[in-house]
């Protein structure tokens, strides 16, 4: 197996693009409920007790369970990784939106505000931090299952784990394993500083 | 600030996920040939292959005769898939078009028919039966076979004068015999073996293939399947019981093919047997050793031997 710069860098790459988009395509399902399940504590209930024992499923069970629907392909690891953003990003907005205070929902009706003005200029705003906070999490764990797309015959750092595995070949390994690790690392990092900016920006307001 | 970007994500969500939706190709998948895109009106031809060396670097050599000599379409390699089971699945349901299969396998396996010896007849059964039953074709053998065998440690060998693997039968007992997951499931597998030699092993163990080799020089277990043209049986001091009762079957390697495949472009047949007769089992073994043993990549090992053939231009 190669283990050169541009391969290495080109399946890092394919990695963060298929956890990215999977996340997304979770993370949007996941916002549409929360927004959907406001003030609907019932149904709000209902949806994250699904979405939790979605989340409960191991990662490569679940994979399999798409693999006999899907069959093989990136198609089928990016809608694992959606039903596993669906979970962090659903539950973060639901309980953003909840614990914005009604003083400001008050404001903004006092101030002649339609609901839905209100909703995309003060609720939402608000919750931001806690929802970015969610999709911190589906993105990192994204990173995390989407190894385990090889097993699926999706692209990405797994492909070089797992042949490395195979080959019992250190250097191969490495190469799949410590990119992936480092991934993880660095879009935690970078998400959790730019959620510390924004509660700053908000809390400034 | 905040409200911008709030825009900002929504819309950036709803972009992404569109883009998405119009096919997930990653850019530079290496499974995609530089022509073109995947949503484009000929559907890509895709070449598969199981967890193994050897049939990764086959199914390496099929793409790179392909790309090569196809015009105009696209073609992917998704190679080290898994067993038997996940090529031959995905071949059957139209996700893959080809990969490299055995006769014997194909015989006792898929078709589930008792074992013939003959290597001609074993492949007339299976080039006979599958389009009947399958619509897909076998192309002309590739000329090694690949066969299941039986292997110790030369030390262990020593010890209870094992020659074939009849003399297995009175110390069986003694020793553990460690396989790959799918060994223990198939009829040319274990059961069968057990069966046809009368063995009983004191235990089992299920082991990947590149774990089998280690875990035998490691001495917890002591007998193993191989295959016949494993490049790791050059390295490690292992010596091949043989097959006195004929319990295997004859595994001459050839690419299987999609007759809807065939049909939609009918050069992919000359394409492929541009390859028959090529291999022997020395050097397919040499090929394997390249990748299991010098860690070379299994990409540049089938580059490099077609263009020796004269196959590929360098």
């Amino acid at each position: 197996m190669n283990t050169s710069l541009p391969y290495v860098s080109m399946l890092t790459f394919q990695h963060l693009y298929l956890s990215v988009v999977g996340t997304l395509i979770g993370a949007a399902i996941g916002f549409a409920l929360a927004v959907w399940a406001r003030r609907r504590p019932r149904l709000a209930n209902a949806l994250i007790g699904i979405a939790e024992v979605i989340q409960t499923i191991p990662g490569i069970a679940l994979l399999a369970f798409l693999l006999l629907a899907f069959g093989l392909g990136n198609g089928t690891l990016v809608v694992g990784l959606a039903l596993y953003a669906i979970l962090p990003v659903m539950q973060n907005t639901y309980e953003g939106l909840e614990g914005v205070d009604p003083v400001y929902m008050g404001i903004g009706k006092g101030m002649g505000m339609t609901r839905g003005q209100i909703f995309r200029q003060v609720e939402l705003p608000l919750a931001f931090p806690v929802i970015l906070t969610g999709l911190r999490v589906a993105l990192v764990t994204s990173i995390g299952v989407a190894t385990i797309g090889v097993f699926v015959g999706a692209d990405g750092l797994g492909l070089l784990i797992y042949r490395g595995l195979q080959l019992i070949d250190t250097q191969v390994i490495l190469a799949g394993a410590i990119p992936a690790g480092l991934l993880a690392i660095l879009i935690e990092v970078i998400l959790t500083l730019l959620e510390r900016r924004l509660s700053r920006a908000a809390s400034a307001r | 600030m905040t409200r911008k970007l709030t825009v900002l994500f929504l819309t950036s969500i709803v972009l992404l996920a569109i883009l998405s939706a119009c096919g997930l190709q990653p850019p530079g998948s290496s499974s995609t040939s530089s022509a073109g895109s995947s949503s484009s009106s000929n559907s890509p031809i895709v070449v598969g292959s199981k967890s193994f060396t050897e049939n990764i670097l086959i199914g390496n050599m099929m793409y790179d005769l392909l790309k090569a000599n196809l015009k105009g379409v696209t073609v992917q390699n998704k190679s080290n898939l898994g067993g038997t089971m996940v090529p031959w699945n995905a071949i059957q349901s139209g996700q893959l078009d080809m990969y490299c299969e055995y006769t014997g396998t194909g015989l006792v396996d898929i078709l589930k028919q008792p074992v013939v010896s003959n290597p001609d007849a074993a492949y007339q059964a299976v080039k006979d039966a599958y389009p009947t039953k399958f619509k897909i074709d076998w192309m002309q053998p590739l000329g090694f076979n690949d066969t299941y065998a039986i292997a110790v440690p030369a030390s262990v060998a020593k010890q209870y004068n094992l020659k074939t693997i009849s003399d297995l039968s009175s110390v069986a007992s003694k020793l553990t015999f460690g396989a790959e997951p799918e060994y223990f499931s198939r009829p040319d597998g274990y059961p069968g073996l057990l069966k046809t030699y009368g063995l009983k092993f004191s235990g089992k163990k299920e082991l990947n293939v590149g774990l089998k080799y280690q875990a035998v020089a490691g001495g917890q277990i002591q007998v193993i399947d191989v295959f016949s043209t494993d490049g790791n049986l050059i390295k490690y001091n292992l010596t091949v019981l043989d097959d006195d009762k004929h319990f295997f079957p004859p595994y001459y390697a050839a690419p299987i093919v999609r007759e809807a495949t065939l049909k939609a472009h009918p050069e992919v047949s000359a394409i492929l047997n541009k390859m028959a007769g090529k291999l022997d089992n020395t050097s397919m073994q040499k090929l394997n050793y390249q990748v299991d043993v010098e860690h070379k990549s299994a990409d540049d090992v089938a580059k490099q031997f077609l263009i020796a053939q004269g196959l590929l231009s360098a």
